[in-house]
């Protein structure tokens, strides 16, 4: 055993001139391990929260680049479950095939955005109907649809299909370039992404098609137009494009009269458009994923117009109105698409006349040409916006038809509900914007949440993901503490309950029953409800469900619920984790759990530790994992507690050195006391404590500690985190055993209880051993805990022989509340 | 006391040769090679405290000399490494006994770190 250990302190003692590594290797792997899945933890939850606030809000977001942090998520989530594992001996093996199951379904999602089309690499238009978006994009495919099923005419061609953009992109290793534009954009915007799309544009113009592509083009080029000379109009038809929230109308390049021989270049050109600036900016706009930008390309034989252009089988102003609007110009129309020209435009119903400027076309046209919209509407069932031609032979040829955009509503938020109520308080942060009011509910602990009624505002010290039972009733939730990113806020959001968190003095000027009105939005609580009643809880508008939101829905499913809510239910569980969110909250539980072991292990290697130079009745050891020691050269092996920078074992040590403690003197003990700490003391200490012999043992870092001691015939542990981040503190205390008889233990039990409930522990006690937690709280908070548990750990020394009557528990605990130590001695 | 003894696997000699020599440069012991298969025959020939593993190469990969490694030569703490992170890797790589699942591009000092670790739980 030591020789390994004085190896590895030789391995950690370079001759680089760093400083000597202190404490045991061992030690400090499983330390940092644990340091690294806090940390995970803390930027997996974020996720989880950003996510719910991006389908909870209606701006638009880069669906691929919060892929990219989902799937690098998923791989954080596996290093924390691989960490756990490695501190906790491979006890959780079962949480890999829980990760696999998990990671398995998020994969197969991406796949599916990506878009990756199978199939013929070129299909002629006479062949694809409107089901065949993904394969020949919305244009195409409702041309298709035009020819062979509403007995119009459209020009002669064939697509070169979705199947081979995914072709052409993968064999240039062009796609990751590309679907990383929308993120450009969120994150660095429009000048950044202007270079960025330039970059692209030329990589795609000097790409080389895929040979079996070019074959492919020429020979249906070949079977389509024959030997003759024609030109061909090359126009975009992406996936997402001509949907109803989103046309795309103009965003995409086409290209009129190209040769035979040019086919290959506008090719990449139409290409390139699918990821221009603004076709950028407007598909992080609307909502579109990059897959729908999987772009196939028509390829048209050009229609010789006498005259060409755009009409509206309604009127644009209003679809209700049963009027056809038509424009033309003379030649092709892309002037008049473009809204560079504008063209002659005749207004009228099917029935009647059109009214109208020109004679470019005659009334007989335009009622051939209305009743064309109107048969293209009725086979799309919407009111469409149509590019049609009259070639010089007199014969009509639809180019183009799409659903019309209809004129957004606006949605008016109502702001003015909480004038005239007085303002109680104000701050916090907003865990799920929303309006709420109701009668105010007290909740201390989790008994309270039985009987909520319905309609109530919760309001809390802590926030709690156990909140979630009564969820459903709450018009608002309010707490002192907590963090928007938090389980429970997440919760909130996912059960749009209107919440604050971390609102200063909210128990103080929040009275039980009465009633209150919580603007989460404005971070306000007001006294009283609204005049008007309307105080329930105000759902969210909904938002539009575009092609982003409802992929985001599905990825967010298999990440953020929480299932995993109780530690003590029978399903917190591997094989209940269902989202990423579940395996996390599993993970960091047991982490916990783990940690709080740590300092078993120290009893066994007393080599790579430190004697403590303190005034006290313990010997403590004290291993350091990093940063708990001043740098210096300690001989002997012995510290002084000036050398102590952990600044939680820092904190502990100054409560246990509280000049009031009067240990060096205790006090005399009742006979009926000592007679019962005898006895138990004759039967032999518990194994545990032959083992820990009379060390008490800290392992330490900057900012952790971890410390076991026995202290009588007490055991307890302290293990806390405390830094600048509130989000990862924590203290973790529990404490067992004992000399006395069972009613002086159950006596001890209870003024543990009622000092650390008031010292705002949640506390756990069962039998004789008791299990206290402090989570999420300021620095300055934990340090006085920690303090607070340094002086319990000296006083609790004496809690045999103090606990003689049933009110001692009370006594002691009100003594030591008002800083009576001394009472203890 | 002697140089820690490693035996590096990795097919991207970019990657294997400066890697090699700035590990001998800190003190370990270092032999390269470039397949599952060469790596093999130098376990057969001799001893070694840890090796470090890339997991995608052609031929035997790195998940295939893992599990060799753990059946033939146990004991011997294997760092994965790859350039491709997916969680499916990483889960196959834990549960067939990896010390370590490191991604690359991994930073030289955190490469390090781990190797001597590896080394010294071996050595517990």
């Amino acid at each position: 055993m030591g020789g390994w250990l004085t190896r590895l302190r030789s391995l950690f003692n370079p001759s680089r001139g760093d400083r000597p590594v202190l404490g045991s290797a061992a030690f400090r792997l499983k330390y940092e391990r644990f340091r690294e899945l806090l940390s995970l933890n803390d930027a997996a939850l974020q996720l989880y929260a950003d996510l719910e606030d991006m389908l909870a809000s209606s701006e638009a977001f880069a669906l691929d680049s919060t892929l990219q942090r989902t799937r690098k998520a998923a791989l954080d989530v596996f290093v924390m479950v691989k960490n756990l594992n490695q501190i906790a001996g491979g006890q959780y093996h079962d949480l890999y095939d829980a990760m696999q199951r998990i990671s398995g379904q998020l994969d197969a999602e991406f796949l599916r955005l990506r878009g990756a089309a199978q199939g013929p690499l070129v299909v002629p238009l006479a062949r694809l109907r409107a089901s065949d978006v993904p394969a020949a994009g919305a244009k195409m495919a409702n041309l298709g649809e035009v020819a062979s099923r509403c007995g119009l005419a459209v020009p002669e061609g064939f697509v070169i299909s979705t199947a081979a953009f995914s072709r052409f992109m993968a064999e240039n290793e062009l796609w990751e370039r590309c679907e990383r534009l929308e993120g450009v954009l969120e994150t660095h915007g429009p000048e950044v992404l202007a270079e960025a799309c330039a970059e692209v544009h030329e990589a795609i113009l000097a790409a080389a098609l895929p040979q079996e592509l070019e074959a492919a083009i020429e020979d249906t080029f070949e079977r389509t137009f024959g030997e003759e000379e024609v030109l061909v109009a090359m126009r975009s038809s992406a996936v997402g494009e001509d949907a109803v929230a989103a046309s795309h109308a103009g965003i995409y390049y086409s290209q009129l009269n190209v040769p035979r021989g040019e086919v290959a270049a506008e090719y990449r050109r139409v290409i390139a458009s699918a990821f221009s600036p603004v076709a950028v900016a407007y598909r992080l706009e609307r909502g579109l994923t990059a897959g729908e930008s999987a772009m196939a390309v028509g390829c048209l034989r050009m229609v010789e117009p006498r005259a060409a252009g755009i009409m509206f089988s309604r009127h644009p102003e209003d679809l209700d109105r049963d009027e056809v609007m038509i424009a033309a110009t003379s030649g092709v129309a892309a002037g008049v698409a473009a809204g560079t020209e504008g063209g002659s435009v005749w207004t009228g119903t099917l029935g009647g006349r059109f009214e109208g400027e020109g004679t470019l076309l005659s009334q007989e046209d335009l009622l051939r040409l209305a009743a064309a919209a109107r048969t293209l509407e009725a086979h799309f069932r919407s009111p469409q916006d149509v590019e049609w031609a009259i070639d010089r032979g007199g014969r009509l040829v639809i180019l183009q038809t799409r659903p019309m955009v209809p004129v957004a509503c606006e949605i008016v938020e109502n702001s003015t509900l909480t004038e005239g109520l007085p303002l109680l308080l104000e701050g916090g942060a907003v865990a799920c914007p929303g309006l709420g009011g109701g009668p105010a509910v007290v909740v201390a602990g989790e008994d309270d949440l039985r009987g909520f009624p319905s309609g109530g505002v919760l309001v809390a010290r802590h926030s709690s993901p156990k909140f979630l039972q009564v969820m459903n009733r709450c018009s608002a939730i309010v707490t002192e503490v907590g963090s928007p990113t938090g389980h429970m806020a997440i919760l909130a959001r996912e059960m749009g309950v209107p919440a604050l968190v971390g609102v200063a003095g909210a128990l103080t000027a929040l009275a039980e029953g009465e009633a209150v009105t919580v603007d989460a939005r404005a971070r306000r609580i007001f006294a009283g409800l609204p005049a008007d009643g309307k105080a329930g809880r105000r759902r969210r508008p909904g938002r539009a469900d575009s092609p982003a939101v409802r992929a985001l829905r599905r990825i967010a499913a298999l990440v953020t619920p929480l299932h995993l809510t109780d530690p003590a239910a029978p399903e917190f569980s591997p094989a209940h984790c269902r989202t990423l969110h579940d395996i996390t909250r599993f993970v960091h539980e047991k982490a916990f759990e783990v940690m709080f072991h740590f300092g078993d292990a120290a009893g066994e290697d007393r080599h790579n530790s430190y004697r403590l130079a303190a005034e006290l009745p313990i010997e403590i050891r004290v291993f350091d994992v990093g940063g708990g020691l001043a740098e210096e050269t300690y001989v002997g092996h012995t510290v002084p507690v000036s050398a102590v920078t952990s600044v939680p074992m820092r904190a502990f040590l100054d409560g246990m050195l509280d000049p009031r403690h009067a240990w060096r003197h205790p006090r005399p003990v009742s006979v009926k006391g000592f007679l019962s700490v005898l006895g138990e003391s004759m039967a032999g200490p518990p194994p545990q404590a032959q083992k820990l012999g009379r060390l008490s043992y800290a392992i330490i870092s900057d900012r952790y500690l971890n410390f076991s001691t026995k202290a009588g015939y007490h055991f307890s542990t302290v293990d806390s985190y405390c830094g600048r981040s509130t989000n990862k503190n924590y203290i973790h205390f529990r404490f067992s055993g004992g000399a006395a008889d069972a009613q002086r233990r159950a006596r001890r039990i209870v003024f543990l209880t009622k000092v650390l409930e008031a010292l705002e522990f949640r506390v756990k006690a069962k039998g004789e051993i008791l299990h206290a937690r402090l989570d999420k709280y300021e620095e300055e908070i934990i340090v006085a805990r920690l303090e607070d548990l340094g002086r319990i750990t000296m006083c609790a020394r004496q809690l045999d022989m103090l606990m003689d009557s049933d009110s001692s528990p009370e006594f002691f605990a009100r003594a030591f509340l008002a800083g009576e130590l001394d009472k203890f001695y | 006391m002697s140089d820690l003894r490693l035996l590096l696997v990795d097919d991207e000699v970019e990657f294997l040769e400066p890697t090699a020599a700035r590990l001998a440069r800190r003190g370990v012991k270092c032999t390269a090679v470039s397949s599952g298969e060469d790596a093999v025959r130098e376990l057969e020939a001799a001893a070694f405290d840890c090796a470090v593993v890339d997991v995608k190469m052609p031929g035997m990969d790195g998940l295939e000399l893992l599990r060799r490694i753990t059946r033939d030569f146990p004991g011997l703490p294997v760092i994965l490494l790859t350039g491709h992170a997916s969680v499916e890797l990483g889960v196959k790589g834990m549960e067939l006994g990896a010390f370590e699942y490191l991604l690359k591009p991994v930073e030289f000092d955190v490469l390090l770190d781990t190797i001597r670790r590896a080394a010294a739980m071996r050595s517990a």
